[in-house]
């Protein structure tokens, strides 16, 4: 079972693409790991 | 906004689901309460759009730092309840684990142990402990400390007196050894027991008889003797100061606990363990106290946890709430212009004329006071109870 929460450093969840790829690429620099999620539900199904 | 549901509605799930993941909330509409809820439902900050990805940064720094913080606490807690033993002991070092083996093998017994061990070293948990596992565990343990008492005291405590044996004996009184009878007697500090009351031990401990002071009654016990000291006895044997042969009776067995700084591997163990539930430490604060020597031991390790979660004005122990002689780095050798006294002690005083002095210029009003001093109510309920500050101090001017 893979668990992207603890696989992952930072999970952004926002319905404005635009908004998720600049954070993406922001804290990729900073060494996060990063995962991106445009909705609630789809954070949630992510991280199971 | 997200589809579907609510940004708050998300962290309600993530906070049930993941409780050790930090979330920051992004609120676009500018909603106090919102974010009021979201912090309230454990949000670790929440942030109004538009605001600038610098600091967004900083706060998911902060927020990854806590997370790790938090893992490694979880992660100590884990080890801290395969360290602890049922004797309340911690300890995974070998030093301790030797110290728990003996206790097992030891306890059951019933022959005299002497424990041996630098001051705060946990001499009376170990009594304690091998009374537990003996067969007479049901039966009382009695403590006495003779650096504690003066000689006349500790006479009448151990053997008792008959009313009327000296003055001020106005009825009989049972001396422990009665008190313990089918038990066990640890006397604390043995190597301070006086010359003529190391006669009177041996005594009971050869044919179990004793006779209460001002007596000619001989009455039998049957009691399992413990006995502690931090001196090195057979050296006082060797100054005529303790009796050779009531040394090998109390020491037919002995266990020695280390000194703190000799099982730095359990340091960490023990800090969360005086901690407490809902406390956590900052590893440079944790990393002093491996580092720091401890002549006090684990009693004043304790004392310094304590201390340090008063000073604290969060849940976690920072560097700034260790007493200084912890937190000084100690590779530079020391310098003849350091005045020795006794820190925490003066520090104590320090924080209690504060907390005074600042009562006082709020005229005792609590909410202000605790304001000015830059901590919460609950805080300054607990120095008050700290220091025993009477309202009557605060007042009288």
């Amino acid at each position: 079972m893979t668990n992207v929460a603890s696989a992952v450093d930072l999970l952004v969840v926002d319905d404005d693409p635009e908004f998720r790829e600049t954070l993406r690429a922001r804290f990729s620099r900073q060494g996060f790991e990063v995962a991106l999620a445009s909705s609630g539900d789809e954070a949630l199904a992510s991280s199971t | 906004m997200m589809p579907g549901m609510t940004g708050v509605e998300l962290l309600k799930r993530f906070k049930e689901e993941y409780a050790d993941t930090e979330v920051v909330m992004l609120t676009g509409q500018g909603s106090i309460e919102s974010a009021v809820e979201a912090m309230k439902l454990g949000a670790y900050d929440y942030l109004q759009k538009p605001f600038p990805l610098k600091e967004l940064e900083t706060v998911m720094l902060k927020a990854s730092e806590r997370r790790n913080l938090r893992k490694e606490n979880t992660q100590l807690k884990a080890l801290l309840s395969r360290a602890q033993t049922a004797q309340g002991m911690i300890g995974k070092s070998p030093a301790m684990q030797e110290v728990f083996r003996l206790i097992e093998r030891a306890g059951p017994s019933g022959r005299a142990i002497l424990i041996l061990g630098e001051s705060g070293t946990g001499k009376e948990l170990v009594a304690r402990a091998l009374h537990r596992s003996s067969p007479r565990a049901d039966k009382p343990m009695v403590v006495i400390n003779c650096a504690a008492l003066p000689e006349t005291l500790l006479e009448s405590e151990l053997f008792g007196h008959e009313k009327g044996a000296f003055t001020g004996a106005v009825s009989s009184k049972a001396g422990l050894f009665e008190v313990a009878d089918g038990g066990t007697l640890f006397i604390d500090e043995i190597g301070e027991l006086p010359g003529p009351l190391q006669a009177k031990l041996l005594r009971v401990l050869e044919d179990g008889s004793m006779r209460r002071i001002g007596s000619v009654q001989e009455r039998r016990v049957n009691v399992r003797l413990l006995a502690a000291t931090n001196r090195n006895l057979a050296e006082e044997v060797e100054a005529k100061r303790f009796r050779e042969d009531l040394f090998y009776r109390i020491n037919v067995m002995s266990l020695e606990l280390p000194p703190l700084r000799e099982r730095k591997g359990d340091i960490a163990l023990l800090v969360e363990h005086f901690l407490g539930p809902g406390w956590e430490i900052e590893p440079q604060a944790l990393e002093c106290m491996e580092r720091y020597r401890w002549p006090g031991n684990v009693r004043q390790l304790i004392n310094a946890i304590e201390r340090a979660k008063i000073l604290s004005d969060s849940e976690t122990i920072r560097l700034k709430d260790l007493p200084r002689e912890v937190t000084e780095v100690v590779t530079s050798p020391p310098t003849s212009s350091i005045v020795s006294y006794d820190d925490v002690d003066d520090l104590a005083a320090i924080q209690r004329s504060k907390v005074v002095e600042v009562l006082r210029r709020e005229s005792g009003n609590k909410s202000r006071a605790a304001r000015a001093l830059g901590v919460d109510r609950r805080k300054l309920y607990r120095l008050l109870e700290k220091y025993a500050i009477q309202d009557s101090e605060v007042d009288g001017r």
